[in-house]
This record gives C-alpha cells, structure tokens and sequence, in this order.
C-alpha cells in the first residue's frame, strides 16, 4: 500500500457544505478520455416533466383498474356481490377470485412460465395468485378488481367493494417466533400445510447460492465446535431488525398497462427483468424472474411476434420487488381486463397499500463468536428466524462473513416461518447480511477494546483464506491487480474522518452539551455477481449501435432504466472504445429483439459493462476497415477520434464519420452489434464458482451524538468509502453513494413498519405517517471512489449503489455504541430504544 | 367560469362542464393541459411534494388545492421554466441532481419560489426551503449545488457574478 500522497485525487464536482466527492487513482492507473470523466447526464429530460412515467400515459378509450386489498390480517373472501359493483357508474368490468378466466389453465408454455412467477414461491398451474380468495396479509390484492372509465369512478366503485364483499376473518400471526409454536395458527392456508414451517428445499431457493448444499437450513463450514474450543473468549448475543418498506415503496405508485387488440398485445410495464433472460438458467432452482414477455404472451394466448413492449421510466425501484410475483399482478390482471374489453386498460396500485407488500427482511438473529486475543475469529454461529427473503437464499446473515472474511469456521441455522406479513427481499444489498456480518466484528472488537478496522483487516479474505498471502496468488492468477481493497479504503476513510484522532474506548466521551460522542466503523464487499454468471456459461446478451450519416449514433437494446443514468454510462464506454464522441451517441432501451442483461438495479452497468466494451471496440474496427477501404489504407495506418477517421502519419488525411457512413451506408444499415455474456469481468472469468472471490471492499465510518436524556441520535459526520473498481461517471457513482448513506441513516433511526399485534394490521401504512428522510436530515457526507481495478466488470469495475445503503446502518450501530457503551439490540434504533439500552426506558 | 393563467397562457374553465367543484388542480393541468410534471406519489395526502407548482408564486400542492379557487390566479409549472430556459434546470441536470426523476419537477418549482423570495440563499435557506419535498433516491446533497448553481447563473444574469 502505497501512502495517500501518491495518490490522484479528482473532484469532479460542485461541493457544498454537505457533499465532497473524491475519486481516488494511482498515478499509474490507466487514464481515459471519457470514461472516469464528468459529461453531461444523457437523461436529463426527465427534469422537465416531459418523459412520460406509468402513470402520464394516456391511451384512447384506455380503462383504469384496481383491486381491493384486504383490510384483515389473514381472512377469506367467501363472497361478492360482483353486480352491485357492476351497476356502480363508470364501472366496466368486475373480477372475482371465483371467477374461471382465474383459473382457465393456458398454453403449456404459459403454465410453466406463469408457475415461475408465483408471488409466495408456491407453483400452481394457473394464475389465481394475482386475485386470490384468501388473504394472508392486510393490504394484499384479493377478492375483487374493477375497471372503470376513469380513476373517480374506479376508486368509487374500489371504496364501495369493501361493503360488497362477504368476508370470513381468519386466525393470525404476525410475530415470528409466535409463528413457530405448536398452537400457531395456520398463516397461510392455500399453502395446505399444517405449520407455519418453510422447508427451504420444498421452496427451493437456497441452491441459489452454489456453495450451499441444496435444502440446507442448517449448513456448516470447518469446525465449528473445534474453532469455538481455540477460542480465547466467546461472545454471545441477539439482535432483532424489523420489517422496513422499500419493496413496493417506491415513489411512483405501481402500475401497468395493457393493450390486447386484433391478436397483438401491446405492454407498459414496470420491471427491471422486462425479458426472459438465461440469466438463472443452469441452476438446480432458478429464483422467480419477473414478468417476462413470454409470459405476458402466454397469458395473452398471442404469439411473441405480436408482443411488444414499451418500459416508461421509474419512479424508483428497488431489488426484490422486481424479483417477486407481485411485480407482476398489475401486468397480468391488465392483460386480463383488457381481453375482457378489448380495451387498453392502466392498473393502478395504491401506494398505501403497494408499498407494504414487500419489505425489506426482518429477523432475529442469535450470535456465538470466537476469538483469539489477537483478534482471530475462530468461529461463528449465526441462529435465525427470518423473513423468507433474500436472506432465505444466502444462508441467514453468514454469505458476507464466508465471501469475505477468513474465518474457517461457520454453524448456521434458519427457520423462515409463514407470518400473516407480506413477504419480503433485499433492497440496496438486503441489509440483513450486511448487518450480520459487522454485528460479528463490532462485538468482537468491543470484547476485545481493539480499533475495528484493525479487526476488520486481521480477517479480512474470502471463503476461509485470508487475502495475504493465499488470495494475493489467486489474484495474480486470475489476473487482478494485487492490490488490498479493504486496506486501501479503510485508510481512506480513517483520514477522512480523522479516526485516529476521534475514536474511544465505548461510552468513554461526553461533550460539554451533555451528549455522548460515538463514531462507528463498518466494511462489507460489493454485492457481486460474478458467481451467478459462472455458474451460467450460455447466458447471452446483445446490444446493437446504428450510425447516421449526420455522425450520431443509437445504441439499441431493451433494458429497464431505473435512474442509474445508465444512457450516460453506456454512450460513455461506447465513446471511449469506439473514438466516436459521447455527445453523438444516444441509448434506444425499447429495442424489442436485443436482450440487454438484467437486472436494472443491482450491479446495474457492471452486467452490461463487458457488452458495451465490446460494442465500442467491435465500431471502432468497422469504422477503420471501411475509412481504409475509402483511402486506401490499412485499418492499423488510421485511428478514430472525436468523429473523425484520420492517418495516423498524416492527420489531415481524414473522413469524418458521418461522411463515411453517407458514403458507404451498405455497410453500416445493418448495425453493428456485440453478443456475448454479460458482465463477467471483460477481462477476467474465474475458473469456478468457489474461485470467483469477491476483492472488492467498501466502508463506511460515522459519527454521532447521543442525547442521555431524549435516546435522539444526531448524525455528525459521514465518510463513505466504495472500491468500486473503476468510476466511470463520476455523477453517477456519487448520487449511488449519497443516496445510499440517506438509506442507511434512515433504516437505522427510524424506517419501521409498525404492526398492531391485536389486529395485524400496519399502523404506519402512508408517507404522513412513515418516516421517509428529506432535505432537513441532509448530513455532511464524505464520499471517496477508490479504484483498484478488483471488480468484475469491464475495466474491473463493480457496483456501488448497494453497500451505502447497508454499510451506513450498520456503521451508525457501531458508532452509538462507542457512543453510549450499550448495545442497542433492535433495529432501527428509535429513541425508547436506545433509552431502554441506557437502562432508562 | 374560471379563468386561469398557466406558465404565461390564459386558459377558461367552465365549472361543472370543464372542471367539477371538487377537482383538484393537479388533475386539472394534467388531465385538461397535459402538464405530466405534477407527479403524484403520495395520493393526496400533501405530504411528498411531488406535484408542487406556483400559484401566484406561491409554492402551492396541487393534490391539497382546489381548481376552483385557483380562479383568476396564475399558475407555474417545470414546463414553463424549460420554455423559458430557467438556469434551474440546466444546474440540476449539470449536478445530477436526480436519479430516478420523479420527484424533480416538485424540487425544482420548490426551489424556483425560494430563489424568487430569496435569490442569495444559503445552504440552510435551501433546506428549510425545499424540506416540503421528498427524494426517495436520497439526491438531497446534489439539490442544494444545483439550487446554489442556479442562485449564481440568476446572479450573473443580473449582472451580479457568481460566487
């Protein structure tokens, strides 16, 4: 490692008060023209109001529809007095669960596609689970929908359905270890299951992960017995984190459109997997993968030469919710409508509803950690009772601390009951695993009195190798830059942060004003991908570039743009690879027939990286070979800059680009396109799975104040610090790490779902009531860009947008325990809690 | 009748024909002009400021407000600052000031009314000025450079500099 005075330090943007941005080179890491450079947002159209979003869509004769959504935690509906509602005015159309167009079994495609969607993993063959007859949460859709002319007349018809409707309430639980008990009432009853149990082979998720042995709820890794006996101290401990709303929260209401006419079906959907993709395929159990428009076709009953599908911009989405069937109800229960019409037909979900239904993973979580004074972790037993989410797949907490630590020696046990609460997935990383893992290594580093980060950099490895030297080889081998990630960040935000100078022994600092002082360290690896892509080998993708002879350029391909300013990026490793200029090229992301690589989020350009690389090199050559034709040249004699084609010995001797194409548009009409896998490094596959190590390491480090007398955290400070390879746009990079430290503080003080234990019924269900952060809790934020090269996308870039969101909650933990002495055991952390820690409440 | 002046154009309503007494002037320009920047994210509770416009240079939420008692006002919307090439715009797309984007309408009328009443804030004015406002992509930092940027380009217009 070198010293930070070797480094080259970029700013590239406007500061204030409460945002730095740094980017953070060697000297000799390679420059670009325009990759790592600020430009111009290629999106900023949406700023005027003018791009269209679901909801600014307007079709002629177009029908609105919606559901009901159940009032009742767990409830059946027995009945509906459907021609009530009918003869409601403006009302067009009305839906029961009972009705057969429910239960008409489709093509044998469209059974099988349609059973990869099912909301609660269970497969049936048909698609009843978009209006069911049974609700096992408050707010699901359920019972009856309605089309209607216009919105007053649907949420008329909706507000008027809830007294037409004969409902049966049901025994329920909306507690998780409650859920468990031998007397528990059955959650779910179409499950047919006489517990609330999960077996997680049945659902078949956890094969997900290739490391884990298929169905395993309780998975060992080493000896963990042994590593507990070589223990020189042992912690025990119980964190619970309860239920957030980011899954259907997004900011922009769900919905979707549909138009079924004359045999062809035209869709506005709203998902980040707007296709069918390989991208799962050869795994034993392959995750649900969003609507697709092969099932939309298959429910449609048309051919797919008559699907076609328009992807308006989001306003926001986030992870899981793409994942689950429930993204897809309003696209389903659309093309339902709109058969039944004929009409195009939008299907609007309600925010207070929606944005309950997924939620972020809630869980409880018992430790046993072993450590050696020096700060070896020996051992780790993580016990839990969780969400049957994300964290379902990734073994309950432990997929961080075995990607990325090398502690030899894991237990890990899960239970995922069935509750009477929406299901749940990982949004921005899927907190649970970051939390975990720094829940291990603060405990341990507080037992121990140690700094974090020296704990942090002890153990830091991958899959029980430590990184020196045992993983520095398979670096090399495999091609990396040998550089240490996880020292190059921490010393970056120590710096930042002054941390040698701030940190103290827990609850050892009390200000002047009668606060507590506390500043917290967490680290976690970039969520990767690189695994899921080996384990995939015919995974393929495929994105076009057209040129014009006025010299401009189209990149062509379908793709979900969720707010990545993924236009941006993509034109600029098209620019950088290809000589054209980034101002001349546009991105068209409804191209119907040229899969991009899903999903939007997550990773976004790290997946298509390798793919526009390619695409840009692939025009760059087309460019030389036909300018070497026209002067007579060879392709190496010339090169492509800013739009022009020259000799390199003699510059003047050029042709512009939107000359050459003008001139030879034969060999330029049908486009030029890259196929290939995506993301997978560009450069550099891993042999295997268990050899696809994830290098890259990210940072966070806050400080705080505590009020003894109120339990209110004040955020002081922020530094984030994200390896992320390689920035490609600095705008970009920054507002993933911003956004992502809002998220995080947020998560941790006070983003709760409050559920009525008597009724089971949300509390906090609307934006007046649940704590979203606005610009009055902006925070100063540090935010540094390390670039080692270590990820897996082209160039070694890796994601961003995940870990601030997660490293930050878990940081602010850390850091009101330095604060206060205590732990305080749940999250978020809401004054009576961090009163009840300081024995007060 | 009403009658209403929307980003400069005089507009005539007939009440109970055109517009309902209950209408609310969001569904009014959106449904009646097409003005798609009055985004609805939290379903009339007056609590996101998705669909902030200026009435009568007011910061005002069109979910909460009334057609009919905009009758002789004038009204503002994003359209008519990108009609007349409002420096806010080009700073919140210079600064990234948006991810997602559809909350930025709203932060822009927002911070429009705030640079009108107050063209030299500082990061604070800002603040209390666009706290009506949420951002689910967290751009808050990037808003108060675009809403700075802005307060200098007006000043340089004025003859004034930047700072």
């Amino acid at each position: 490692m070198e010293g930070a005075e070797h480094r080259r330090i970029k700013r590239p943007l406007r500061e204030n008060p409460y945002l730095v941005f740094e980017q953070w080179q060697f000297p000799e890491d390679p420059e670009f023209k325009v990759i790592g450079r600020y430009v111009e947002p290629k999106d900023g159209r949406k700023i005027t109001g003018r791009e269209l979003y679901m909801r600014d869509i307007k079709l002629p004769g177009m029908l609105y529809a919606g559901w009901l959504t159940s009032p009742y935690a767990h409830a059946l509906v027995r009945s509906v007095d459907a021609d009530a509602i009918r003869s409601m005015p403006g009302v067009r159309d009305v839906l029961t669960c009972k009705d057969p167009d429910l239960h008409v079994e489709g093509s044998p495609e469209g059974l099988a596609a349609a059973g990869e969607l099912e909301p609660l993993n269970v497969k049936r063959p048909e698609i009843a689970f978009v209006l069911p007859c049974e609700a096992v949460f408050e707010g699901q859709p359920v019972g009856v929908a309605v089309a209607a002319d216009n919105m007053r007349s649907l949420y008329d018809a909706i507000w008027a359905a809830r007294s037409k409707v004969n409902w049966e309430e049901l025994p329920f639980v909306v507690d998780r270890d409650e859920a468990l008990r031998p007397d528990a009432p059955v959650a779910q009853l179409f499950r047919g299951q006489e517990t609330n149990a999960v077996d997680p082979k049945s659902a078949g998720l956890l094969p997900f992960v290739p490391w884990v042995p298929s169905g395993a709820s309780r998975w060992e890794m080493g000896n963990p017995d042994e590593g507990f006996r070589q223990a020189d101290g042992i912690v025990e401990f119980e964190v619970k984190a309860n239920v957030n709303m980011w899954g259907g929260g997004g900011v922009e209401p769900w919905a979707a459109i549909a138009w079924l006419h004359d045999g062809h079906l035209e869709l506005w959907i709203r998902n980040q997997v707007p296709r069918k993709t390989g991208l799962f395929e050869g795994l034993e159990s392959p995750p649900p993968k969003g609507l697709t428009m092969e099932v939309a076709a298959a429910v449609a009953g048309v051919p797919l030469s008559r699907v076609k599908v328009h992807i308006p911009y989001f306003g926001t989405s986030y992870g899981g919710m793409n994942w689950n069937g429930y993204s897809v109800i309003p696209t389903l229960l659309a093309i339902l409508f709109s058969r039944r019409t004929g009409r195009p037909v939008m299907v609007l979900a309600d925010w207070s509803s929606w944005s309950g239904i997924i939620g972020e993973e809630e869980g409880r979580y018992r430790f046993k950690v072993g450590f050696k004074r020096d700060g070896t972790i020996t051992a780790v037993e993580v016990r839990s009772n969780v969400t049957w989410g994300i964290a379902g797949l990734t073994m309950p907490g432990s997929w961080k601390i075995v990607e990325s630590t090398s502690i030899k020696n894991f237990r890990v046990e899960g239970v995922y009951p069935y509750t009477n609460k929406p299901p749940a997935a990982c949004y921005k990383h899927g907190t649970t695993e970051c939390l975990v893992l720094n829940e291990v290594f603060s405990r341990v580093a507080a037992a121990l009195g140690m700094d974090p980060t020296e704990l942090a950099l002890r153990n830091d490895g991958s899959m029980g190798l430590p990184m020196h030297p045992d993983l520095d080889e398979i670096k090399a081998a495999q091609g990396f830059p040998v550089r240490d990630s996880l020292r190059e960040v921490v010393e970056a935000g120590k710096r930042a942060i002054d941390w040698d100078h701030k940190w103290h022994r827990p609850g050892a600092m009390r200000l002047p004003n009668g606060n507590y002082h506390g500043i917290g360290f967490a680290w976690c690896p970039e969520w990767q991908v690189a695994p899921w892509h080996s384990v995939s080998p015919d995974t393929a993708f495929q994105v076009g570039l057209f040129l014009n002879e006025d010299g401009t350029a189209v990149i062509r391909g379908l793709r979900a743009l969720v707010g990545n300013h993924e236009p941006s990026t993509y034109a600029q490793i098209v620019a950088e690879e290809s000589g054209l200029r980034y101002e001349d090229i546009e991105f068209d992301h409804e191209f119907q027939d040229a899969v991009l690589s899903p999903p939007s989020g997550s990773n976004g350009l790290v997946w298509n990286s390798a793919l526009m690389k390619e695409l840009g090199m692939r025009t760059r050559q087309k460019l030389l070979e036909v300018a070497g034709k026209h002067m007579g040249k060879e392709p190496g004699e010339l090169d492509v800059k800013d739009g022009v084609i020259y000799e390199k010995a003699n510059p003047g001797n050029s042709i512009s680009v939107g000359s050459l194409v003008a001139k030879y548009r034969e060999h330029f009409a049908g486009g030029i396109w890259a196929t290939g896998r995506s993301a997978l490094k560009g450069t550099l596959i891993p042999p295997s799975p268990m050899e696809a190590h994830s290098w890259g390491r990210q940072a966070a480090f806050v400080e705080v104040e505590v009020d003894p007398e109120t339990g209110r955290i004040e955020v002081k400070n922020v530094v984030i610090v994200n390896d992320v390879g390689r920035v490609v746009n600095p705008g970009s990079v920054a507002g993933q790490q911003y956004g992502g430290v809002y998220m995080g503080i947020s998560r941790a003080l006070g983003e709760e779902i409050i559920y009525d234990p008597n009724t089971g019924v949300k509390l906090n269900d609307t934006l007046a009531w649940y704590y979203v952060p606005t610009i009055a809790d902006v925070y100063p934020v540090h935010a540094i860009a390390v670039e080692t090269g270590l990820g897996y996308g082209a160039y070694g870039i890796m994601g961003v947008g995940e870990d601030p969101a997660a490293l930050t909650r878990a940081a602010l933990r850390s850091a009101v325990h330095n604060a206060i002495g205590r732990w305080v055991n749940e999250d978020p952390m809401t004054p009576d809690r961090v009163l009840r820690a300081l024995g007060r409440a | 009748m009403i009658r209403l002046t929307v980003n400069g154009k005089r507009y005539e309503f007939k009440v109970g024909v055109d517009v309902m007494p209950f209408t609310a002037l969001r569904e009014l320009l959106r449904d009646r002009l097409g003005l798609t920047s009055l985004k609805e994210m939290c379903e009339g509770e007056g609590v996101c400021g998705s669909c902030t416009v200026l009435v009568d240079g007011r910061p005002t939420l069109s979910c909460l407000t009334l057609a009919v008692d905009c009758d002789g006002k004038e009204i503002e919307t994003v359209e008519g600052l990108a009609e007349s090439g409002h420096p806010l715009l080009e700073a919140f797309s210079r600064n990234y000031a948006y991810q997602c984007g559809y909350c930025t309408p709203g932060f822009i009328m927002s911070a429009k009314a705030l640079l009108d009443r107050n063209p030299d804030p500082s990061y604070e004015d800002i603040v209390r000025g666009l706290s009506g406002n949420i951002c689910r992509c967290g751009t808050y930092a990037a808003i108060l450079s675009a809403t700075r940027e802005a307060a200098d380009a007006l000043k340089a217009r004025r003859g004034g500099g930047g700072l």
